[in-house]
C-alpha cells in the first residue's frame, strides 16, 4: 500500500515538475529575449563581478541595492512600453533579490554590526535609500487605466508595499 | 511377539475381527492363538446379538436426580463472540473507488470541455532564461560569504554565458556574440581570475586551494574546447567572436592552473 501511494505522489510530482516547465524556447525567442535584455544583460553582468570583489557584508550590500536599481529602472523601462507581462517578470527578479539578498544582508548587518560604527551608517544609508527607491518605483507604476488595472502591475504594486515597509523595520 | 502377548493384544482391540499386520502374520503362523482368536471373534458376533434388557422403572429419573443434586450442571451457556466483519468488503470498495475515479475523470472532462464557460486563455510571455540565471548568480554573489564561494559562483556565471552563446551560435548576429563574448571576458578576466589572484593566504589549505582552482581551470579548458570546435560550424563572420571566448578561457585556464601550481 505505502509503496504505491509513493509512486504515485512521484508520479505526480514528476508530472507537475515536468508541467511547469514548459516548453523549451525556440532560437528565434531566445535570439528577441537577449536583444530585448541586452543593456539590462550588460549591467547585471558588470554588477556581478563588482559583488564578486567586495570583500566585506557592507560593501556586498551596496552593490546588491544597485542591482535592486537596475531592475527597477528596467521595470519603468517596461511600464513605458505598456509590456504587463515584462513588469511582471522583471518585477519577480527584484523581488528575489529582495527578499534573498538584500533583506538577509541588511538582517546580518544589524545583528553583526556595531551600531555606532561608520559601516552601521553606511548601512542605514543604504536602507533608507533601498526603501525610498521601491516607494518611487511603486509610485511610478499606474494605479488605474490599462496598465495600471493589470493582475500584474497591481501585484507587483502591493509586492513593492510590502518589501518597502519590511526594509524599513530591518 | 509371543503367544500371550498376541491374545493380549486381540483382547485390547475395539473389534477383534478387525487385526493389524504383526498380529495377522502371527496368526497365520500359529494354529493355537489363531483358534484363540476364532473364538474372541465368535464371542464378539454373539455379543452383538444379545438384546439390550429394557432400564428398571424410575432408574431415568433418579439418574438425573443425581446429575442435577449439585446445581445446574452448566451455570452459563457460552456465546460465541460475533465475528468483526468489516462493514464494506474489499471487492466493493474497489468497486466504489473504480466509480469514484471515473465520476472525478468525467468531471475533469466535463470542465475542460464543456462549451461557453471558457475563459479567453493567458499566454504569458516567454522569461529569458539567461536573465534569470544571471540574476540568480548575482543573488548568490551578494549573499557569498567566502572567497572560494564567489569563485565558485563566477565559474557557473561563465558557463552560463558560454551556454548562451554556444546556443545561438548559428543564428546570432556577430555583434550580438561579440558582446556575449565581451561579457564572459569580463567575468573570466575581472571576475573569475582576479578573486582567484586575491584569494587570502588563509582562507583554505593549500591541498583545497590547488583541488579548486584546479577544479575552475578544468572547467575552463573544457569550455575552451567546446567553443574551439563550435567556431568551425559557423559562418565567418561569427568566428572571431566565438575565438574570443575561447582565447579568455585559454588564458584564464592557465593562470589558475599556475595559481593552483602555486597553491602547494
Amino acid at each position: 500500500m505505502l509503496r504505491w501511494s509513493v509512486t504515485f505522489f512521484a508520479c505526480l510530482a514528476l508530472a507537475a515538475w515536468a508541467g511547469a516547465q514548459g516548453p523549451p524556447l525556440s532560437v528565434d525567442v531566445q535570439l528577441r529575449l537577449l536583444r530585448e535584455n541586452r543593456t539590462l544583460l550588460n549591467d547585471l553582468v558588470n554588477q556581478g563581478v563588482a559583488l564578486s570583489a567586495a570583500d566585506d557584508l557592507v560593501g556586498r550590500t551596496e552593490k546588491c541595492e544597485e542591482t535592486v536599481r537596475t531592475l527597477g529602472a528596467a521595470i519603468r523601462r517596461a511600464a513605458e512600453a505598456q509590456n504587463a507581462d515584462r513588469i511582471a517578470e522583471l518585477g519577480d527578479h527584484l523581488n528575489g533579490v529582495v527578499n534573498e539578498a538584500l533583506i538577509p544582508n541588511l538582517e546580518e548587518g544589524s545583528r553583526s554590526i556595531d551600531p555606532s560604527s561608520p559601516e552601521a551608517a553606511r548601512l542605514n544609508a543604504i536602507r533608507t535609500r533601498a526603501a525610498g527607491n521601491l516607494g518611487d518605483l511603486r509610485d511610478s507604476l499606474p494605479a488605474t487605466g490599462t496598465l495600471g488595472d493589470t493582475e500584474q502591475v497591481k501585484t507587483l504594486r502591493s509586492t513593492l508595499a510590502g518589501l518597502e515597509e519590511r526594509i524599513k523595520e530591518k | 511377539m509371543n503367544c500371550q502377548s498376541v491374545q493380549n493384544k486381540v483382547l485390547a482391540l475395539p473389534d477383534p475381527r478387525q487385526v493389524g499386520e504383526p498380529l495377522r502374520d502371527h496368526l497365520e503362523r500359529c494354529g493355537s492363538c489363531l483358534a484363540w482368536w476364532k473364538h474372541a471373534v465368535r464371542l464378539e458376533r454373539m455379543l452383538e446379538r444379545l438384546p439390550a434388557p429394557p432400564p428398571p422403572a424410575g432408574k431415568k429419573a433418579a439418574v438425573l436426580e443425581e446429575i442435577t443434586a449439585g446445581g445446574p450442571l452448566i451455570a452459563t451457556v457460552a456465546h460465541e463472540a460475533p465475528t468483526r466483519r468489516p462493514l464494506i468488503s474489499r471487492p466493493v470498495i474497489a468497486y466504489a473507488g473504480g466509480i469514484a475515479a471515473a465520476v472525478m475523470v468525467a468531471f475533469g472532462l466535463w470542465l475542460a470541455l464543456k462549451p461557453g464557460t471558457k475563459n479567453p486563455p493567458t499566454v504569458q510571455a516567454p522569461r529569458h532564461p539567461l536573465l534569470e540565471k544571471v540574476i540568480q548568480r548575482d543573488r548568490e554573489l551578494a549573499r557569498a560569504e567566502t572567497p572560494s564561494r564567489r569563485l565558485e559562483i563566477l565559474s557557473s556565471l561563465a558557463d552560463d554565458l558560454a551556454g548562451e552563446t554556444r546556443g545561438l551560435a548559428r543564428a546570432a548576429t556577430p555583434e550580438e556574440l561579440k558582446e556575449l563574448a565581451g561579457w564572459y571576458n569580463k567575468v573570466v578576466d575581472d571576475g573569475l581570475v582576479k578573486q582567484a589572484e586575491r584569494l587570502p593566504p588563509n582562507s583554505l589549505t593549500p591541498d583545497q586551494k590547488k583541488a579548486l582552482l584546479n577544479s575552475l581551470s578544468r572547467k575552463l579548458a573544457d569550455t575552451q574546447m567546446e567553443v574551439e570546435k563550435l567556431s568551425q560550424e559557423v559562418p565567418p563572420a561569427s568566428k572571431p567572436a566565438l575565438q574570443k571566448i575561447a582565447d579568455s578561457a585559454r588564458d584564464g585556464q592557465q593562470k589558475l592552473a599556475k595559481l593552483a601550481g602555486e597553491g602547494v
